[in-house]
Order: C-alpha cells, then structure tokens, then sequence
C-alpha cells in the first residue's frame, strides 16, 4: 500500500494530494457522525479526562443537580485524540477544551458556557426539556 | 584717542555725540545689535535704518520726535554723531556713489551677511576719512541687505541717497511714503522676530517643567519598586503583580467615585433612565475589574490566589480569588426587603444556582490541590523532571479555576441587574460598595492599630483618636 502511495505521489502529486484531503474529510465526517452518535444516546454527555480537575467539577454540578449524566472519559477511548480534535473543531478553538457537555443532543460547551446557563436560570429548563430531570 | 573713545562710547550710552568719529561706535554696534544678530536671520536693519534716518530728522530739526525713537535707535543714535560731517562729504562722494552701487569696494571690505558690523569693526583704522568710507559702505551694505531682503530697495535706496543728497537743502522732515512703508514693514518684521522669539523661549520653559515632572514620576515609581517588582514578590521576571496591583489600586479609586455617584443618583430626582446609565456604568466598571483579574491570571496566578492585592481585612472571605457570589446574595437580600414576589423567586434561584456552581468549583479545585501535592510530593517512580512538568500543568488548570470563579461572579452580577429594577440595582451597588469600603477601612484600623509592648494608658489613647478617626468614615454609611 505504502509503495502505491508512493509511485502516485512521483507520478501525480495533483491527485494524490486530492485523494489525500478526500480521505482526511471522510475521516473527519466519520468523526463526527461518532460523536454526534454518542451525545445522542443520553441526555446529558460529558465528554471529559479522568485526571482533569475541571471535569470533576462538571460531574459534581451535574450531581449536585440530581443530574445522571453519560461520561466519556478520552484518555480511556482508543480514539480519544480524533474525537478531541473533532470537538475542538466544533467548539472553534484550538486550546485544549475539555470538559465538554452535549445536553438533548446538542453542543452546550465548555464549562464557562455551562455556567453561565445555570447562572442565567436557563440550564433547568433545558435539562428538562431533554429528559434529565424531573421536577 | 582711538582706543579711549572705544572705552567711553562701549560704556556708556547716553553720551552726546561729538565731532569725532569714534571707532568705538563699530563696538557699540556689535554690542547693542549683536541680541539682534542672535535671532539669526532676522537682522534688524530696519531699526538700524529708521535710527540713520530719524537721527538726520533729529539734527535736522533739534527737536525731538520723542516718539518716533526707541531705545534701540537712542542707542544707535551714538552710532553715527558724524552725521552732519557726512553730510559736507556727501556731495562730494556722492557723485562716486550714484546708484549706491558700490558693491565691488563695498565686498572687498565687507561682508554682505549680517556679520558686516562685525567685519566693519574688524577692519577699522584709525584714519577719520576710512572712517566715513567704512560707514558709508555701511550704509551701503545696509542698503545692500535691505535690497536682497524686500523689493523696493532699489527704488527706496534710490530715494534714501536722494533724500542723503538733499537733506542739506530741505529744513523739514521729508519721509516719503515709501521710506514711510518701509520703515513700517521694517518695524512689523522687527516685532514679529520678538514675538517668535518669546515663543520659542516659552517652549523651551513649558519642556522644561514637562521634564522635571517626568523625573520626578520616574523616581516615585522606582522607589516603589515597580521595575523592580518589589510590588510582593521577590522574583525580577514576574512584573504582573505588581502591574495588577496598581491597575487594582486605580479600579478602587474610580470604584469610591463611582460610588459617590450611584449615593448622589439615588438620593436625586434622577429619572430612572438616568439611573439605568449610571448602573451600566457600574456594571461595566466590576467587567473592567475582571478582564483584569484575566490577564493577571495568566501571568500570576499564585498572586491572585494568595489575595495579597486585597485589604487584610477581605482576604479571609476570599474563594479562589474573590468575593463569594451566594454570600454577597445573601448579604444584598437581607438590605433588599421590599421586594416583590418574582423578583424574591428569581434571587432565591440565582443564590441556589451559584451556590451550586460553588460547590462544584470548590471540589474541582480541592481535587486539584490534592494532586498537586501528590505530583509535588512524588512517588518512587516518578523523576524530578517529570515531576515539575506535570505540577507545572496542574497550576495551568488552577487558572482555569480562577478563571471560572470569576465566571461565576461576573455572570451573578449581570443576573442580579436583570432581576432587580434599575433603583434597586443602584441600591445593590451602593450596599455592595459601601460593605468594601467599610472593610477596607477596617483593614486600615486593624494595621494602625497600636502593639501590646506600649503601656495601656497609651494604648487607651490611641485607641480613642483612631475611633475618632473613624467617626468621620461613618458618614459614608449615612443610609444604614
């Protein structure tokens, strides 16, 4: 496989460059159609890193709140990294973003994001509305 | 004789002029012509010029024209005494000097700048008939400078040697009107070159004050140990807390201001749109003070931790570096009381709200205090380097604490201006502001407060006028 990557790159760099950004964007799709699968399956996902503190944090709010929340732990997934950059693409930043939370299937964000929704009074409302909580 | 003239005539000025022609009259001209040389390109031959011509008005009619004469032309009054003897010559020269033209003999002796004087004086002898040649290519070079410096010298010089000519003749004074415009514009020429010349020195005092105040600035600031980041911390590469110090320092200053104002809006008839501005403003004040805590915790995290920055008196109610937003709640809606029903829902919420997100912070953080001190205490396979890379990483997510702490704080203080009506929020500012201060204040008693090494009649004392000290500090608290 290597030798015919490498005789298309000698014989025709154009297409071989196509091909190559092709199959980076299918990859990427692949991504996140995973992703978008995993925060669909609960009403609260956390997408988080077991030794990080302010994923902690996260988890006790949602605790606190009597919030059953699904908890992706990355540095435990054998394709944490790939699905890191994909939320770190959705979220538009490139610094290092964990934790990140999905509620109802949608990107909610970062924990600074969280609390201000909750600050606001608008994170209630919302767990409710996806089914997390009750009263 | 020469050289006793030169020592008279540079002495004094107010010597009546004599037969001779003193050689000291070229050094009585560099003296009182050579301030006016100093403007550089603005030579004054027009007083020169109008002293020449009023001083022949002068002999002429033996009566002053008072007015007419300044003290620069009394001076060069004593410049050229020789006027009537000139006149006997100048029939005589004049023929040889028609058109005043002599520019040949003149330059070979002279110089055609504003040096000439100089270069007369220079060149002087001892001979009186030199003399009059030297003063009369003077004169020439005079009229020379004035034709290089206006347009109408060839014909006023024209008209000046006419005027030379027939002065003997006429008894009154003849000024044509161009002589007159000259003169004028001479004049104006003369004043201006005063005028920029006193511009000039101002300029100069005005940098000079500039200056000092800079010096005196720079040296306050050093001695407070700005660039040498004296400001709390020993290290020399960390000037951020001692940046963030003082810009705090400034944000309480403007904080007292702004309080003053939010008393003064309450206690007026303001509108409440008027009102609205001054809590916006307020608002926009406590986000100033935030975005700095942001940059600060970038460059200094331990600094903002710590909570040097703040009054001794604040620091034990300090939560990851500031004020505790369910507390402050809670202090506000007990000083709140006539509130209305959904507003009281709305606070209650916003307390439970952030004393959740407290609670959460707080574990996070703890959680991150217990792993730096794992990291740092190590283990038997953990080596040194890794050791600091990984403490290292744990303090970058202590800032991400700091950070959502002020989070918190900024997103319950907006909440709070949305629930409440815009004469409450005043009122929440206000109370807000006069606690900090009352603390503030406290802090100050509490670090003046006198040692228990002085006797106890001392101590009484002192403790009396620091109370008195602190009456006048009541009047700011004049609603409660």
């Amino acid at each position: 496989m290597n030798q015919e990557k490498l005789m298309h790159y000698q014989v025709d760099p154009w297409n071989y460059y196509m091909m190559r950004v092709r199959r980076r964007r299918m990859e990427e799709e692949d991504e996140m159609e995973r992703v978008m699968r995993i925060v669909s399956e609960s009403a609260v996902v956390i997408f988080s890193s077991s030794s990080c503190c302010m994923c902690h944090a996260m988890k006790s709010l949602f605790c606190g709140m009597g919030v059953n929340t699904m908890v992706h732990e990355l540095d435990q997934d054998s394709k944490g990294k790939q699905m890191e950059k994909t939320l770190m693409r959705l979220l538009a930043t490139n610094s290092t973003t964990l934790p990140v939370v999905f509620i109802g299937g949608k990107l909610v964000g970062s924990m600074d994001t969280l609390l201000a929704f909750h600050v606001n009074g608008s994170l209630v409302p919302l767990l409710k509305q996806a089914g997390a909580l009750w009263l | 004789m020469a050289s006793q003239r030169i020592g008279e005539i540079g002495s004094s000025e107010s010597e009546p002029s004599s037969q001779h022609v003193p050689y000291g009259v070229l050094h009585g001209i560099t003296t009182s012509t050579s301030s006016l040389m100093n403007q550089g390109s603005s030579f004054d031959f027009g007083e020169l010029e109008e002293a020449i011509v009023l001083q022949g008005i002068k002999i002429r009619n033996d009566e002053g024209k008072a007015s007419l004469f300044t003290s620069k032309p009394a001076a060069t009054l004593e410049m050229f005494p020789s006027w009537p003897i000139r006149f006997q010559q100048t029939p005589r020269l004049g023929g040889s000097k028609s058109g005043g033209e002599s520019t040949d003999s003149g330059s070979t002796e002279l110089q055609f700048d504003t040096d000439s004087p100089i270069s007369v004086k220079a060149s002087s002898s001892d001979h009186q008939n030199r003399a009059f040649d030297q003063i009369q290519q003077q004169e020439t070079a005079t009229n020379d400078v004035l034709r290089t410096e206006t347009s109408q010298n060839q014909s006023t010089a024209k008209s000046y040697q006419e005027k030379k000519k027939g002065a003997s003749s006429t008894s009154e004074k003849t000024l044509d009107p161009k002589t007159l415009r000259r003169l004028a514009q001479n004049r104006e020429a003369a004043k201006k070159s005063r005028l920029r010349k006193k511009a000039y020195v101002q300029q100069l005092e005005t940098s000079r004050l500039r200056l000092a105040n800079l010096e005196q600035d720079l040296q306050r600031a050093r001695s407070q140990g700005l660039f040498m980041g004296c400001g709390g911390n020993t290290s020399p590469g960390k000037p951020g807390a001692a940046i963030f110090d003082m810009e705090y320092a400034r944000w309480v200053e403007e904080d007292e201001r702004q309080l003053v104002e939010v008393r003064n809006g309450l206690q007026g008839a303001l509108t409440d749109n008027e009102l609205r501005v001054i809590v916006e403003g307020y608002l926009c004040h406590y986000d100033e003070l935030f975005q700095l805590k942001g940059v600060a915790v970038h460059s200094d995290v331990f600094h903002l931790i710590n909570g040097i920055w703040t009054s001794p008196a604040e620091r034990p109610f300090l939560w990851i570096g500031g004020f505790r937003p369910s507390d402050l709640i809670t202090m506000l809606m007990q000083q709140l009381e006539p509130l209305a029903e959904q507003q009281m829902v709305g606070i209650c919420e916003l307390r439970h709200s952030s004393h959740q997100a407290e609670d959460a912070l707080t574990q996070g953080h703890e959680q991150l205090q217990h792993s730096i001190v794992h990291t740092i205490a190590g283990g038997p396979v953990v080596d040194g380097v890794q050791q600091m890379v990984a403490a290292m990483a744990k303090i970058s997510s202590l800032e991400g604490f700091v950070r959502q702490g002020d989070n918190l704080r900024q997103q319950s203080l907006h909440q709070l201006c949305r629930i409440l009506t815009v004469r409450q929020a005043a009122r929440c500012f206000l109370i807000i502001g006069e606690y900090y201060g009352r603390l503030r204040a406290l802090s100050s008693l509490w670090t003046s407060r006198p040692r228990e090494t002085l006797i106890t009649d001392d101590n009484s004392c002192q403790a009396t006028t620091e109370l008195q000290m602190l009456q006048p500090s009541h009047s700011h608290f004049s609603s409660f």
